[in-house]
């Protein structure tokens, strides 16, 4: 998780993770961070990210959201 | 038959009323019928080839579907014996052969796609005989059906969506008869939800469809009609501060067009509690470009951002030409996979409006923008570290008409329908800007005409939602205004009574 | 009403049934009638008034305020009512007559100016002019005229089969009914004739005819062109047959009319084909521009326009003859002089032609042309 958040620090540096939640803040990621992050966390957590997932807001509203994909695409 | 035609709307008056009188079941039945008349009533032959479209997508989602169900239950089954790594190989063995019968699924719809863009493309340049004839071979609004339907065959292969088992309501979901001409681009997923289930007659939904309609006729009648001529025949003449002026009014013809229309489809599945997604998100407050693309034909946007832009960026040889580069320019090979998938979407919006090179130009000025733009971003920051006080109502003025014009600027490529002369009127504005010529270009329209125009923007500018919440009174002289002065049917040209008496 | 102990959250979940009330249903339906009307108002106020120009728009409607007791229905263009002066065939004959014709009035626009007469009376004798046999379809530049012979219709089947035949492909049906469609674009040309006519339209035609009393002589007429085909067009066919048939069908005799205007020029081909028909349908046929001598028609004073279209004078002399030809050729065609009932009718558009012509005289003498009849 911690690597997650720096991850995603890393690509707002103003925006605390650990409280954000974009269907309560507004959105946030858009298409071009989108990539980024998602290069990143493949990299990271050694996933491999549909990109069915990618367009659908379900599932990067929040830090947690993205964590609990992750641990999701580990295990299939 | 247009979306403006009295054909269409007359059709739709007789549609309605039978809609809700017939029983739920048939609710449906009854749309396709009226989609498949509307749709031979501009030409049968282009039914051909939709139809050819539907069923052969069809049956490969359905393939897929089959497919991806026996694989769910041959991992169900043998969850325990499999260790992760045989699974992960099953699973992948069987997604290669699920790509296959996509990917063909794809070249069909894609083969017919390109074929008819070419062919219109090439006819243009021919005589206008040749465009008649080709106008007829090609069936209406591929374009947008050709991706609602793709878009489908995508999220089936996905496992976003089910195979829808009934050809038919694939055939309604494909050409439902508001969306044939100017979209939106709808989602299966989104669209099948009401469009197949139909609910019973909403008071409330039907009178905000039928605001939405007299609203979208009134964009298109009244604002885009009047200013179409001007904008594509008559000012593109000129250059200098006229090219400008050409620019500004082109933009409002085509937002009043686009809108319009969308307001008349959205509309019109409202009247029938069909919901649509919206297209438009006032695109002309947005103050850069990025966000003018999430305002301005949204459906179509994200389309190209989920189906290409997205797939294209995490695609595997894009990957490895990122790791290649990465132990010497690890800053460029993470911008690498963005800039890439930017071009190649862009490149492929240009080719999706026609095949000739303004449209390329046109979708490469976009992506070009978007890049710099993405690469000014810190810049801006520290602008506005360095200057706190540049963040007020005036400086978002700035920003919103910045956009505008950049906008205006890059849809030139549309007007001129050539690339230098685009360049050439653009730079002319500066060099050579003839502000005296501006009063003999404004003559291409009666006076009369651009108050019309003008007040009907006034109007659109007081928003959707203050209007709403008018009485009845006031829709119904918006009616009548846009029978009287709507820009439709034979002008009344007094010229032509002066006649030789016999 | 809501029982006052009722809580807010009571209330939010508690969704009566929408009662409309019966003020709303008023103003509901008051809203809707005044949406027609201000739709009519409209339309009636963007609709040409064919009152500056274009006078014999009005024809067709100014047909309704006859008495339609006519003996004697005198169908076609230009040829005819500018040609044949009705007031000369009662003054001289006594037969009632009246003119059903309009600008490049085509075949299929004859055909239901007959069926719509019917309506309204059965004449026992209809003249119709054969010169539009030479428009085999709807010409290119039809449309206005469409709309000046077919707008004064009042609603019927003939309406609606005269409307389909005759519209150009870019026209539509629609634009008829509510002929706003078409007219509608008129908003920013709207003059002051609009305004004036709104309600009180001045009478352009006596009895149908349409009075010239000024003189302009025939001079040099044009050498016929050579045509690729003289056939007459088989829309132009189909609808002689019809009104033949029609004609048959309610018991009037029908002739046929060919007017002595010297152009367009009359071909003999064409004149064998009409003498052909009327032979094979035991039609009279009066051909008059052989017979000019006869009438007494003398082109460099009885024609307004150079021998396009005779003025008064050349109409009355028309007449007479054609009074003459009528008695020999149709029996049933007696003289009304003395009948009360049409001496009144007759009495009053006598006067009105009379008084037309006494002032038509009087700008001629003064002014040296027909002018205010051209103003609105």
């Amino acid at each position: 998780m911690d690597d997650l958040l720096a991850i995603l620090n890393d690509l707002y540096p103003d925006v605390d993770f650990t409280a954000y939640d974009a269907r309560v803040d507004g959105p946030l990621i858009q298409s071009m961070e989108m990539v980024e992050l998602i290069t990143a966390i493949e990299e990271k957590f050694d996933v491999e990210f549909p990109p069915s997932l990618m367009g659908d807001p379900d599932h990067f509203h929040s830090a947690a959201a993205i964590w609990e994909l992750i641990r999701r695409l580990e295990d299939e | 038959m247009p979306l403006t035609s009295i054909a269409f709307v007359g059709g739709l008056a007789l549609l309605m009323p039978l809609y809700y009188a017939l029983p739920m079941k048939t609710r449906w039945p009854l749309l396709l019928l009226a989609s498949l008349g509307f749709y031979a009533f501009a030409g049968w032959r282009g039914l051909c080839y939709v139809l050819f479209t539907v069923i052969s997508t069809w049956l490969i989602a359905w393939r897929i579907d089959t497919m991806q169900a026996r694989q769910k239950a041959y991992v169900a089954e043998h969850r325990a014996e499999l260790s992760r790594e045989e699974r992960k190989a099953y699973n992948a063995v069987q997604k290669r052969a699920q790509r296959r019968w996509l990917i063909l699924g794809l070249a069909v719809n894609l083969g017919i796609m390109a074929f008819m863009i070419v062919l219109k493309s090439t006819s243009l340049k021919g005589t206008l005989e040749d465009a008649l004839r080709f106008e007829i071979l090609i069936p209406l609004g591929i374009s947008y059906y050709t991706f609602r339907i793709m878009g489908y065959l995508i999220d089936v292969y996905w496992g976003k969506v089910r195979a829808q088992k009934n050809p038919a309501k694939l055939t309604l979901f494909t050409i439902f008869f508001p969306q044939v001409w100017m979209g939106p681009i709808s989602r299966y997923e989104y669209l099948s939800e009401t469009l197949l289930a139909p609910r019973k007659f909403d008071w409330d939904s039907f009178q905000s469809g039928a605001q939405r309609m007299i609203f979208g006729y009134f964009k298109k009648l009244v604002i885009a009609e009047r200013l179409i001529g001007p904008a594509l025949r008559d000012l593109p003449k000129l250059d200098g501060i006229s090219a400008l002026l050409n620019m500004v009014v082109y933009a409002a013809a085509l937002y009043c067009d686009f809108t319009g229309g969308i307001d008349i489809a959205i509309g019109i599945g409202e009247c029938f509690g069909i919901k649509m997604e919206e297209n438009f998100d006032s695109p002309f407050r947005s103050k850069n470009i990025f966000e003018y693309w999430r305002r301005w034909h949204i459906t179509m946007g994200t389309w190209f951002r989920d189906y290409v832009f997205y797939p294209v960026s995490v695609a595997k040889p894009l990957q490895k030409l990122t790791a290649k580069i990465k132990q010497k320019h690890p800053k460029l090979a993470r911008r690498a996979p963005v800039y890439i998938a930017t071009m190649v979407t862009w490149f492929v919006t240009g080719i999706w409006h026609g095949a000739a090179w303004n449209y390329i130009a046109w979708g490469l000025a976009n992506g070009v923008v978007i890049l710099i733009s993405q690469e000014l971003q810190p810049l801006y920051g520290k602008f506005h570290t360095r200057f706190p006080k540049m963040n007020g109502k005036a400086y978002d003025a700035f920003q919103i008409a910045r956009t505008f014009l950049l906008m205006a600027f890059i849809r030139a490529f549309d007007i001129y329908l050539d690339v230098p002369l685009t360049f050439s009127r653009f730079a002319s504005i500066f060099i050579r800007p003839h502000f005296g010529a501006l009063s003999e270009a404004l003559q291409v329209l009666p006076w009369l005409d651009w108050l019309v125009a003008g007040l009907g923007i006034c109007l659109l500018l007081i928003g959707t939602k203050r209007l709403r919440r008018l009485p009845a009174a006031f829709w119904l002289l918006l009616v009548l205004a846009i029978l009287v002065f709507g820009v439709y049917g034979l002008g009344y040209d007094a010229s032509a009574f002066v006649y030789t008496r016999f | 009403m809501l029982p006052r102990a009722m809580s807010w959250r009571q209330r939010s979940q508690f969704k009566p049934r929408k009662e409309v009330s019966p003020l709303k249903k008023i103003l509901s339906l008051a809203l809707c009638i005044t949406f027609f009307l201000a739709l009519t108002a409209a339309q009636n106020l963007l609709m040409p008034k064919y009152m500056a120009e274009s006078r014999e728009g009005r024809l067709t409607g100014e047909y309704y305020q006859d008495s339609h007791r006519n003996d004697l229905l005198i169908i076609g263009d230009c040829e005819v009512y500018e040609n044949i002066s009705p007031i000369t065939l009662w003054e001289e004959f006594g037969i009632p007559s009246f003119i059903r014709g309009n600008a490049k009035q085509l075949m299929w626009h004859s055909f239901a100016m007959l069926e719509d007469a019917l309506r309204y009376e059965t004449p026992k004798v209809v003249l119709l002019s054969v010169l539009a046999m030479m428009y085999g379809a709807p010409t290119r530049d039809i449309e206005p005229y469409n709309r000046m012979a077919l707008d004064g219709l009042r609603w019927s089947r003939a309406k609606a089969d005269a409307v389909r035949a005759s519209m150009l492909p870019e026209e539509s049906f629609s634009s008829y009914v509510l002929p706003l469609l078409r007219f509608h674009g008129r908003w920013s040309e709207l003059g002051r004739t609009d305004w004036q006519h709104y309600f009180a339209k001045r009478q352009v035609g006596i009895a149908g005819f349409v009075m010239r009393s000024d003189v302009k002589p025939a001079g040099w007429i044009p050498p016929p062109k050579l045509l690729p085909n003289y056939d007459f067009g088989d829309m132009a066919w189909e609808y002689l047959d019809k009104i033949a048939a029609l004609c048959e069908a309610r018991g009037i005799q029908l002739v046929l009319f060919k007017a002595p205007s010297l152009t367009p020029h009359w071909y003999g081909e064409w004149d064998a084909q009409i003498a052909q028909y009327a032979l094979e349908h035991n039609l009279a046929y009066l051909n008059a521009l052989d017979k000019a001598d006869e009438i007494g028609l003398d082109y460099a004073l009885d024609t307004y326009d150079a021998g396009l279209h005779l003025n008064r004078q050349g109409a009355e002399k028309m007449a007479v003859y054609l009074g003459e030809f009528l008695k020999d050729h149709c029996p049933e065609l007696i003289d009304r002089r003395g009948e009360e009932i049409f001496d009144r009718d007759w009495a009053v558009k006598c006067a009105q032609y009379h008084a037309m012509r006494a002032a038509q005289e009087r700008e001629i003498a003064a002014l040296g042309e027909v002018r205010t009849f051209f103003a609105d």
